[in-house]
């Protein structure tokens, strides 16, 4: 067999490496019935647990060869700190996972052939996190990297702050290696902690994490021959023992009633579990870690390779007269039909429950309160179709017909939601792909259909079945494969790229149509043609293609000469308005397109605010472009990161330099603090922990509040009909006080902004950011008011004809531009209160900053805080004042009823401000005096519900008008703290609605 | 919603109190300058009681009608205040910029005040067929915050038209600037 051939060879090479020495068997470790009784029976124990501590869980994780007992064997194992099941490791999310894989193994022989899909390099690793939805790039869950024996990796995985909590794990992921090293043991726990955590019924329960493992080890005690290992007939004949976090048979302990909560985790190579927990149901409220918002009571339960199951045990009243009740943990009898191995799978019993002593009377919680903690919205819409399906045939394992390759891979556009078709043409295989998970519909306990998401399923042979995904948040280059690890390591794996909307079609990369697998499964080797035929593809498009010519740097990494040939041009169009004032190839007439009502005017307050200075941006990087070429013919805008602490005092150096053309009067000068500096500065208001937040926070682009990024529309296609509407989440408030408190002078106001030249710079970082939010968000593109004219912007100006529209600005790879941008490290998080229980959820970092004008309390509103969250919480101020004359800001307090308002109280502000809204002053024929302002508290409310509920706090809010006046020349009036108050205040999402003027 | 600490705006002679003394009254009253900041502070009391006299109505119903209560609270609190004026600023020493625009006429000046809170405009005066006349006015905080010096722009801008001059009274005295062509 030519599987066979290749095993000969790899063993013969580790052999010369004497990494495995030919010997007799081992004692103890020969392939005969496990004695339970004598080697099980020893209380459950749970894995050695690291937790992240101020947002960050630090954790070394060596991999050597250790010595560990299994049943009487001596094993010699490549295992994680020596240990049968990994580290548990838990996080919140938002958390950041730094995991450094020290590999102590020894050096690898040289690999068997030349064939990427013999199974070697056994020890090589990496570290995957199967189930989260992080970043598969960098060092990040990036499973295409090696870590090579006698080297270390750092990992540093950021969990983004709306991931859901549930029961996740990891392992090493190498190609060629992966199913010898998990199924030696390389396997734990990874816990994101949150959100259903804390509901008391679930708080109050004992959990228990059972790592489900099958470790093949031979009659040597190890496990480093691939065919001995693997493959069908291997497990069942051998007699091993499926082990629970290392352990043989291991005995949990109950009390009659009482409720216990089972993370369970299938971390083998190719065993069906079929769970079955005598005279007690199965009562799963959570799918490969993602809650489910049912109580789905199972009698048998199905673990695949890959899966988890969140269940909660509620353990049986014993009969009168009864001390004491056992009741074993089965795994099930399986048949051939559903099992990997390809036989009928006797029952084998894998640990047992003791229940004694004192009942308790515990709740389970209910359906409504898991129903919130679901994680993803279904998938209704669907913009494409996929097709993965697996074969062995003619010694290959393969996906689509096609071995796993590096040259191949299969692309896919980030924001999309697509429904894939899954199926196997031999044998059953558990599909999972990294990254994202899927939607899938599964018969409930009950008969019925029901969706639940996932992101390992069991292919059946010959069963097409269906699941919907969506490509959020991350590009990448990641995998989809075989959970059974051997079929991995030989073939079945492809390679999965998501791109950003706008990347070229790639043919190359373009997923098999139907002919193409059919054809493969009925040829065998029939793939070659295809594949020639998806290479000319590629070739065309690569042909056609070509990346965005114009990159916006940061103003602080340009070159020297690129800096110098931007400030030429900007001087050049300064000199053209000093010659003609009215010259549209000047710069007055740019700023006049922002600032006079005349000429655009800028669009504010609704959801073209974002694509109208998107398209201003364009006009002005072309401008500049043209004014002096061939010097200005590649000038783009660079952009000012203002998440970051500048490099000046308080601004980029080349701006705040006086005798730069960016310079301009009148700016707020005070200096931005320093590092461990807090005296005579201000702190950054926006760090890249607040801006990535609202990155994260707003899934939508057209509505009001803070859930929705581009604002409220009112889809008037022509703009003299436009009116403003509502504030998105990047333009208030951090657009809006950037203008108006951090830089003041001329971005003080939308009449006199775009003469500062800082303007240019700071509106495109807010460009970058929609952009970057683009590529994260689940909708990606404008849904709103595609059709709509931006306001006096036309793409043939001197004429005033071709006016852009909102779907003109969509993308930006459409536009020939890119950003070249990597986030500032997301800083701790802002000092954080000393007593977490006693004000559970961070202060704004604004808190700290400080205002000449002192705050003016504008009213409280009582919050009776709930046992729980239902549902979204949020306080709508009705008719926030939008005065034309002056700007301002409103700060949102969250405060115990026995604390008074006093916002003027530095102390008082550290501990509960908590979020703020920015009003810009309102300008141009638009303006509405008055706007909606809604503010979501669901966090702050939840947090609080675990400590205080019962408690009476109050939601408080303060106004803030700007420092300093206008200087517009309009008639001027002293901002009287009245006219900042709004109209009414109203909580939402607490039950019955009150309201409070 | 009712603000706490009750801190409200107070009036100012030019922008509230002035403005209630009609031309009519200005006219009528022809022996006491109305318009005058000196004169109706030293008759303060007086026009008060006039204003306030339900009895003998004034301004007299035949020439509009006497004040609204909140008129005549807002007086009453002006003079309770002590009568608080604008001041004059002057530019700094590169004076007014007058410069033509993309779509019109801009002036502009800088102006020193001495803290944070300080407000200053350019406050139109009366608009002409060929000339705009201008004040430089400064308004204190009611409650000076202190902190440095700062400096302030000043502006005003407006569509050429046929305008030909600008007038400005500041604390350093009259200014005629020409408007570009």
């Amino acid at each position: 067999m030519f599987k066979s051939v290749r095993f000969i060879v790899c063993v013969a090479g580790l052999a010369l490496a004497g990494t495995a020495q030919l010997r007799a068997d081992k004692p103890g470790c020969e392939y005969q019935p496990v004695d339970v009784e004598k080697y099980g029976g020893q209380l459950l124990r749970l894995p050695p647990e690291i937790r992240s501590v101020d947002r960050e869980l630090d954790a070394r994780l060596t991999l050597a060869y250790s010595m560990q007992p299994i049943a009487g064997c001596e094993t010699h194992l490549r295992l994680y700190d020596g240990l049968l099941t990994g580290p548990t490791l838990e996080v919140s999310p938002g958390d950041t996972l730094n995991v450094d894989v020290v590999n102590n193994l020894p050096p690898d022989p040289p690999p068997p052939s030349d064939n990427i899909n013999d199974p070697h390099g056994f020890n090589r690793t990496n570290l995957h996190t199967h189930g989260l939805h992080v970043s598969p790039a960098g060092n990040a869950d990036n499973v295409l990297l090696e870590v090579q024996p006698g080297r270390r990796f750092q990992n540093e995985i950021k969990i983004p702050r709306d991931h859901p909590p549930g029961t996740f794990w990891y392992h090493p992921h190498v190609h060629g290696s992966t199913a010898i090293q998990v199924g030696s043991g390389m396997a734990g726990a990874l816990i994101v902690r949150g959100g259903i955590d804390y509901l008391p019924q679930i708080e109050r329960m004992t959990e228990q994490i059972f790592v489900f493992q099958q470790i093949p080890y031979d009659k040597n005690g190890e496990v480093e021959d691939f065919d001995e290992s693997f493959g069908p007939g291997v497990w069942d004949t051998s007699h091993r023992q499926t082990t629970i976090n290392g352990q043989i048979f291991p005995v949990i302990h109950m009390r009659p009633g009482e409720i216990q909560r089972w993370r369970m985790i299938h971390g083998g190579v190719r065993e069906s579990l079929e769970l079955v927990l005598d005279g007690h149901q199965l009562n799963e409220i959570a799918v490969d870690g993602l809650v489910t918002g049912r109580i789905d009571s199972w009698n048998r339960l199905e673990l695949q390779p890959g899966y988890r199951s969140d269940v909660l045990i509620r353990a049986r009243a014993l009969p009168a007269g009864r001390q004491r009740a056992e009741f074993i943990l089965y795994d099930g009898e399986t048949p051939a039909s559903r099992s990997l191995l390809a036989v009928d799978e006797d029952r084998q019993a894998l640990a047992k429950v003791v229940v004694e002593g004192p009942p308790m009377s515990m709740q389970m919680p209910s359906e409504a309160a898991l129903q919130r903690f679901v994680p993803f919205a279904p998938i209704e819409r669907i913009d494409g179709y996929q097709e993965a399906v697996f074969n062995i045939s003619g010694g290959q394992f393969t996906v689509n017909g096609r071995e796993f390759s590096p040259d191949h891979r299969r692309v896919l556009e980030l924001g999309k939601a697509e429904e894939w078709t899954l199926n196997s043409l031999r044998v059953n295989h558990p599909f999972h792909i990294h990254v994202n998970p899927f939607e899938h519909e599964r018969i409930g306990p009950d008969g019925r259909p029901q969706r639940v998401w996932r992101d390992t399923l069991l292919v059946r042979q010959d069963t097409p079945i269906k699941i919907r995904t969506r490509y959020t948040k991350y590009i990448g280059t990641f995998v989809l494969h075989c959970h059974i690890l051997d079929h991995e390591d030989q073939g079945m794996m492809e390679l999965v790229e998501v791109r950003l909307p706008g990347s070229p079609p790639d043919g190359r990369h373009a997923h098999m149509s139907h002919e193409h697998v059919a054809m493969a499964d009925e040829a065998g080797h029939g793939h070659g043609s295809s594949a020639r035929m998806a290479a000319g593809d590629a070739e065309e498009s690569e042909e056609a293609y070509e990346p965005p010519s114009r990159v916006r740097k940061s103003i602080d990494d340009l070159e020297p000469e690129e800096l110098e040939n931007y400030l030429h041009a900007v001087r050049r169009l300064k000199e053209i308005s000093d010659q003609d004032p009215t010259s549209k190839d000047g710069y007055d007439y740019f700023a006049a397109l922002h600032n006079s009502g005349s000429v655009g005017p800028c669009e504010h307050a609704r959801d073209s605010f974002l694509p109208w200075h998107r398209a201003h941006l364009v006009e002005y990087e072309n401008a500049l472009r043209r004014s002096d070429p061939p010097r200005t013919s590649e000038v783009t805008v660079p952009y000012w990161d203002w998440t970051r602490i500048p490099s000046g005092s308080r601004y980029p150096t080349i701006i705040e330099d006086p005798n730069s053309v960016l310079y301009h009067r009148g700016r707020r000068t005070t200096e931005i603090c320093r590092p461990g500096q807090t005296n005579g500065c201000e702190p950054l208001p926006f760090p890249w922990t607040v801006i990535d937040e609202t990155l994260d926070d707003a899934p939508g682009w057209q509505g009001e509040g803070p859930y929705f990024f581009g604002g409220e529309s009112n889809e008037d296609p022509v703009c003299r009909d436009r009116q403003d509407q509502a504030y998105g989440a990047l333009e208030s408030p951090s657009h809006n006080d950037m203008h108006s408190r951090y830089i003041g002078g001329a971005m003080r106001s939308p009449t006199t902004a775009a003469e500062d030249p800082i303007f240019w710079s700071f509106h495109a970082f807010i460009d970058l950011l929609w952009d970057h939010w683009q590529a994260r968000s689940t909708s990606s593109k404008v849904d709103s008011c595609l059709d709509c004219q931006l306001c006096g912007l036309f793409k043939d100006p001197q004429n005033n004809v071709d006016p852009w529209t909102v779907k003109d600005t969509v993308s930006t790879a459409a536009l020939d531009y890119r950003y070249e941008f990597t986030p500032d490290e997301v800083a701790p998080a802002a000092a954080r209160v000393a007593a977490f229980r006693a004000v559970p959820f961070d202060s704004h970092p604004a808190a700290g900053m400080v205002s000449a004008l002192a705050p003016q309390a504008a009213g409280s509103q009582d919050l009776l805080v709930p046992t729980r969250v239902d549902q979204t919480v949020s306080l709508r101020l009705s008719s926030v004042p939008r005065p034309a004359d002056v700007s301002y800001r409103g700060e949102v307090y969250l405060h115990p009823a026995t604390e008074s308002f006093r916002p003027g109280d530095p102390e008082f502000r550290k501990l509960y401000l908590f979020d703020l809204y920015s009003i810009w002053r309102g300008h141009g024929d638009h303006a509405r005096p008055d706007v909606d302002v809604v503010i979501d508290l669901t966090k702050e409310v939840e947090a609080l519900s675990v400590f205080h509920a019962g408690e009476l706090w109050k939601v408080s809010v303060a106004v803030v008008p700007s420092e300093e006046p206008t200087a517009d020349g309009e008639r001027a009036a002293a901002p009287a703290p009245d006219a900042l108050m709004f109209d009414a205040a109203r909580l939402q999402g607490l039950g019955q609605p009150s309201e409070n003027r | 919603m009712p603000n706490e600490n009750g801190n409200h705006r107070e009036p100012v002679w030019e922008l509230h109190i002035r403005p209630m003394f009609r031309l009519i009254d200005h006219e009528h009253m022809s022996w006491l300058d109305l318009w005058d900041y000196d004169t109706v502070w030293a008759k303060r009391e007086a026009i008060l009681g006039r204003v306030s006299d339900k009895s003998a109505p004034m301004p007299s119903y035949p020439t509009g009608g006497p004040w609204p209560d909140e008129w005549v609270s807002i007086f009453r609190r002006w003079i309770d205040n002590g009568g608080h004026k604008l001041d004059l600023g002057s530019p700094d020493s590169a004076g007014y910029e007058v410069k033509k625009t993309f779509d019109g006429i801009r002036i502009s000046a800088w102006v020193q005040v001495p803290g944070e809170g300080y407000r200053a405009w350019l406050d139109i005066e009366s608009v002409g067929a060929t000339t705009r006349h201008y004040s430089l006015v400064v308004e204190a905080p009611l409650d000076d915050p202190g902190g440095p010096s700062t400096e302030l722009e000043v502006r005003d801008e407006f569509k050429a038209g046929s305008v030909e001059k600008l007038i400005v009274v500041d604390a350093d005295g009259r200014h005629e600037l020409d408007v570009p062509t």
